[in-house]
């Protein structure tokens, strides 16, 4: 029985970052549609930032995320008006692959100005455990399912009830009828670009302290990252509430799976647990393409 | 004096492949350089030319499927490592564990194998459309990795398979071809093949495009549901577009096995980059038309190369690569090709291509401007 | 070994040696001079290197590279070059740690050197075995895998992992595993594969108690494996995996409550790890490092490192200690012996270098390294059967201080395919 709650505790932990990182694809995609690659990129930037806010400029941890934090959203500003605004009303695969590209150009970017970095970003945590029972968890990994859980309730005030978040989501619904109605679209498309960069400094943040896979630093964290697309598709695209749903269940699955694969999907090679993720979101996009809590795609011939 | 532009005066001229003099005098210098070339180059240019080949069959394929029927898809890696693994299966040696068959057989039975899995894919793909294509056909190829890693007695698993060492078509052994009393190493005799079958597939592509069938492609594309309601069935016009570039695909992949003589299934040779690699391609040739996808694979393959020869001469990229500042030259590399991208996606959507085309318009319009 | 030939090639080791070490104008005078080829221009020797020099392996790669410079810097300014005449360059190509790359590289260099002074990688490497054999050139290998001693193309050095973990596991027996279990954490390759052997073997040649040994691929979330070998209570755990998932691994470990003795192949460290200060404590208290022979960075004691250290001071003052930057060096080495005997034979081709190959006889490092018999072919060789156990030591250059140097007799009695 222990084992059960222990895999379902480290799967939680695992499923918050996925969470968190997929928040940042959910917020792009609800204001402009976009999947945007890039996002697994600016995590693992955002990652960086907070490192060298803190080893390199000295700075204490939260200020560091703070100062990170306005970073991201300046990036995620910037790129939206310099890159992604001249895209608009090209082929959807077009978009796609620029944030592609954009994603192919961190890695030679981090690796250039950040040689040697440290294994881990230094926290108030640590490395320290959360022991419950037989059931023990790194601190980190707790804080990430408390930090997913407060972001997702920020989204849910910020859309329900200030003036951007309605004007956000009426250009999800229908971006000419928002202009119509007198919203700037275009601040609201930037401010997108902004939380979801704000929300990939987070996730960095943790990732680099060593939550979820426990890799720590380093430019593995897109890939890690790009594993929160099974989540946000199983969740729903445009849904905050799926993005953290979807990221648990995937996370949890994931590890009950190596956990148990042996025992109860014996004739399945070894290994299945990574590609389950992948597996799901196939099985998903084809009975259910809008996953559990995203909208229902009307399309006007 | 014959006319300078295309005056076209019936439906045949229309369809004509080589309808100009410069058309035709250009046909007369590729040959020329096709059958010349090989015995020019060293090993290592004749290698990344050979691949630039390889990766062009792909995207030829690819171009039909996302250029002309108007269906992205980031799962060409996948259909490269069946091709791969097919070839190696049953063409590499008995010593090593394979079937020993020689080369048409082999090569035939892996594309009508692309084309059943093309055809499985297309199935379930006809209810995806843009955004959601794509991410499943990402899905796809992380689901092909894991099959190939798991089935060790034809992948060789972790360790990976050794591929046919001899190519024989025709009674000629292309990975050792003797031509004119000189031995051609093994990258310029694949050269020939490669090539050749770069030219055919071409030609089948253009021939797919300028009839009905491609009419067809481009109807989908611009306004599938429309195109039902005129009669253009979106089941086969969708699925054989699948099955087609699928089949295309893994034919690229039995000559990358052959080149590559050895291959291990894992993220870094048939991931996600390597699909990326093939959108790329065909967005920087130039979408929509057959020679852009080769000309992209030509420039995408030898940039690499390229940089490598002249990359040292810039000031701020350091050659030696244990140095502290600077850019490395990977690095340089891997930032290039992104940067290469981005560019071509903002600035010239039409790739080479329109570019070309551009350049082109802009002299038969001179002194005109514009 | 013929009486004579032995005695005849302990003369030119000898004499090499003391040109190594005794500095200026050393050498043997070729008979001939060798004739142009691959190359060898009549002046300068090109050797390649193909590495990764980019991405996460180029951890490895980048040390191990400037490695071989160094030794190279040093034969070409102290001692004129091979036989006193011959300057060396090295040719570097970029692996990016994939087959593909390397294939490319491979093509591009082989007319262009005489051998490969290093390839990085075990895929690659068996990669480029048919491909070598067919060209008859011949590489140092930068891994250490058993199946590498007897190939004719490569010349190894180093003991495999193979005696590295049979070592380590004896020297646990000796202090304090006696009667303990013993599990395994194996990477899902052929690397992986060297730990699983060790086990096997150990288990019959050591009386081990072997418990499971879960395998993993590379970046995979690891809490399931750990969490099988913290339910199977294991005393130790050998582990079969590099630097890439090393973090993962000790990170889970602790967040999992799961303190055994650790004992980690080679491919495991990094001198980073031993300065993460969350990682530290766990370092120091339950994992050692198994690695072939070899002596402290910095220990003077021992002439031949005081005699590395000198070196490095001289031609790469800016180099940070890193055990594969020794290894570099000592790739260099090899090489150089063999270039001895091919210059003096006066022959530098592919054919010419395999011969010299199979007549130097051993290679001795002075104890930077263990000494391997090279035979008189390569069926007939037998590496160094002692290895090194490390504890982790943050005070020291790369982070680990010895243990204890041994050579058991499990380990000398590992069978080696040939």
């Amino acid at each position: 029985m222990t084992k059960l709650f222990q895999l379902v505790a480290s799967g939680a932990a695992l499923g918050a970052v996925y969470a968190l990182v997929g928040l940042g694809f959910v917020v792009i995609y609800r204001a402009t549609g976009v999947i945007n690659f890039a996002q697994a990129g600016m995590v693992v930037l955002g990652a960086f930032l907070v490192y060298n806010a803190t080893a390199t400029w000295d700075l204490p941890f939260w200020l560091a995320v703070l100062v990170s934090m306005g970073i991201g959203a300046l990036l995620g500003i910037v790129l939206e008006r310099v890159i992604l605004r001249r895209m608009i009303g090209r082929p959807v695969y077009a978009v796609i692959l620029v944030t592609v590209g954009l994603l192919l150009l961190v890695e030679p970017v981090v690796t250039t100005i950040w040689r040697n970095p440290a294994t881990n970003i230094e926290t108030p945590w640590g490395l320290s455990k959360v022991t419950i029972g037989d059931v023990s968890i790194l601190q980190v990994d707790a804080a990430t399912v408390v930090l997913a859980a407060l972001v997702l309730g920020a989204f849910f005030a910020f859309f329900k009830y200030t003036k951007f978040g309605v004007a956000m989501r009426a250009t999800a619904i229908d971006q000419e009828a928002a202009l119509a109605q007198g919203i700037n679209v275009r601040r609201i498309v930037a401010l997108s670009w902004a939380i979801a960069g704000v929300v990939a400094v987070l996730a960095g943040t943790m990732l680099g302290a060593g939550a979820g896979p426990g890799t720590g630093l380093g430019v593995g964290i897109s890939i890690i990252a790009l594993k929160a697309l099974p989540a946000v598709v199983l969740g729903g695209l445009d849904s905050p509430l799926g993005a953290v749903v979807g990221g648990l269940l995937i996370g949890i699955a994931e590890v009950l799976t190596a956990g148990y694969q042996s025992d109860v999907l014996p004739f399945l090679p070894g290994g299945f647990a990574a590609v389950m993720p992948w597996v799901v979101m196939l099985v998903v996009l084809l009975v259910r393409p809008y996953g559990l809590f995203g909208t229902k795609e009307v399309r006007r011939i | 004096m014959a006319p300078t532009t295309r005056m076209l005066r019936s439906y045949g001229d229309d369809l004509r492949l080589m309808p100009s003099r410069s058309g035709k005098l250009l046909l007369v210098v590729l040959l020329a350089v096709y059958l010349l070339l090989p015995f020019q180059l060293d090993d290592f240019w004749a290698s990344v030319l050979t691949l630039a080949g390889i990766t062009a069959i792909g995207a030829l394929g690819l171009n039909l499927l996302t250029g002309y029927a108007g269906q992205p898809s980031l799962g060409t890696a996948a259909f490269i490592g069946l091709g791969a693994f097919t070839a190696s299966y049953l063409g590499r040696p008995e010593d090593f564990g394979g079937l020993e068959w020689a080369f048409p057989a082999y090569l035939a039975v892996a594309i009508v194998l692309g084309a059943l899995v093309g055809f499985l894919v297309g199935v379930p793909a006809l209810r995806l459309r843009g955004n959601y294509l794509i991410i499943a056909t990402l899905g796809l190829v992380f689901v092909a990795l894991y099959v190939f890693k798991s089935w060790d007695e034809v992948t060789g698993g972790n360790a990976g398979v050794p591929m046919p060492i001899e190519v024989n078509l025709f009674g000629l052994d292309f990975a050792n071809l003797e031509l004119f009393g000189e031995t051609l190493g093994r990258n310029q005799g694949l050269f020939y093949l490669v090539w050749a079958a770069v030219a055919l597939v071409a030609l089948l592509c253009t021939n797919v495009v300028r009839s009905r069938p491609g009419r067809a492609l481009q109807a989908v594309r611009d306004r599938d549901v429309a195109a039902e309601v005129v009669g253009v069935s979106l089941f086969t016009t969708k699925v054989g577009a699948f099955v087609l570039s699928s089949a295309i695909a893994t034919m690229a992949g039995v000559f990358y096995g052959i080149w590559i003589q050895y291959l291990v299934a894992e993220e870094a040779s048939l991931g996600l980059n390597l699909s990326i690699q093939y959108l790329a391609i065909i967005i920087v040739g130039g979408v929509g038309t057959t020679y852009g996808p080769i000309v992209g694979a030509i420039l995408i393959g030898s940039m690499p190369a390229l940089i490598d020869e002249f990359a040292g001469n810039l000031p701020f990229v350091s050659s030696s690569p244990a140095t502290e500042s600077g850019i490395s030259k990977p690095a340089l590399q891997a930032g290039l090709y992104a940067v290469l991208i981005i560019v071509f996606l903002v600035a010239e959507p039409n790739g080479l291509a329109g570019l070309w085309r551009r350049v082109r318009g802009y002299f038969s319009g001179w002194p005109l401007a514009r | 070994m013929h009486r004579g030939l032995r005695a005849v090639c302990s003369l030119v080791m000898a004499a090499g040696l003391v040109a190594a070490v005794a500095g200026p104008a050393g050498g043997n005078v070729a008979a001939k001079a060798p004739p142009d080829t691959d190359g060898f221009d009549g002046k300068t020797i090109t050797l390649g290197v193909i590495t990764p020099l980019s991405g996460r392996v180029s951890l490895i790669g980048l040390p191990l590279t400037a490695g071989n410079q160094l030794w190279w810097d040093y034969v070409n300014d102290e001692l004129g070059g091979v036989g006193g005449k011959y300057k060396v360059e090295l040719q570097q190509e970029d692996s990016q740690y994939q087959a593909p790359v390397a294939i490319q590289a491979y093509d591009k260099l082989k007319g262009e050197v005489v051998d490969f002074q290093q390839i990085l990688g075990t895929q690659i490497t068996k990669a480029l075995l048919p491909k070598m054999q067919v060209d008859k050139s011949a590489a140092v290998p930068a891994t250490l895998d058993a199946s590498w001693v007897k190939n004719p193309n490569l010349f190894p050095l180093g003991g495999p992992y193979q005696i590295e973990g049979i070592n380590a596991l004896d020297y646990y027996v000796r202090n304090g595993g006696k009667g303990k279990k013993v599990c395994g954490l194996a990477q899902d390759d052929e690397f992986g594969q060297a730990g699983i052997d060790v086990l096997d073997y150990s288990k019959k040649a050591l009386k081990l108690k072997v418990g499971p040994v879960p395998r993993f691929k590379t970046g995979e979330d690891l809490t399931a494996q750990i969490q099988e070998l913290s339910d199977a209570d294991c005393d130790a755990v050998l582990l079969a995996a590099t630097a890439a998932d090393a973090t993962a691994i000790l990170t889970k470990s602790i967040a999992l409550n799961f303190e055994p003795q650790m004992i980690a192949l080679a491919p495991f460290w990094l001198p980073t790890f031993a300065q993460s200060t969350d990682l530290q404590q766990y370092l120091i208290d339950h994992v050692w490092v198994a690695a072939e022979q070899a002596i402290a960075w910095g220990d003077t004691s021992v002439p031949a490192m005081d005699t590395f250290l000198q070196r490095q001071q001289q031609f790469a003052p800016d180099a940070k200690p890193d055990p594969y930057f020794v290894f570099g060096y000592l790739q260099g080495q090899a090489m150089y012996e063999i270039l001895q005997k091919a210059v003096k034979n006066g022959d530098l081709s592919h054919e010419g270098v395999l011969k010299a190959s199979n007549q130097i006889g051993k290679v001795t490092f002075d104890g930077l390294s263990g000494d391997y018999k090279y035979g008189k072919s390569a069926s007939n060789r037998n590496p160094p059967r002692a290895a090194t156990v490390f504890e982790v030591d943050p005070t020291q250059p790369v982070g680990l201080a010895i243990l204890e140097t041994l050579t058991s007799k499990a380990a000398k009695k590992y069978p080696i395919e040939g």
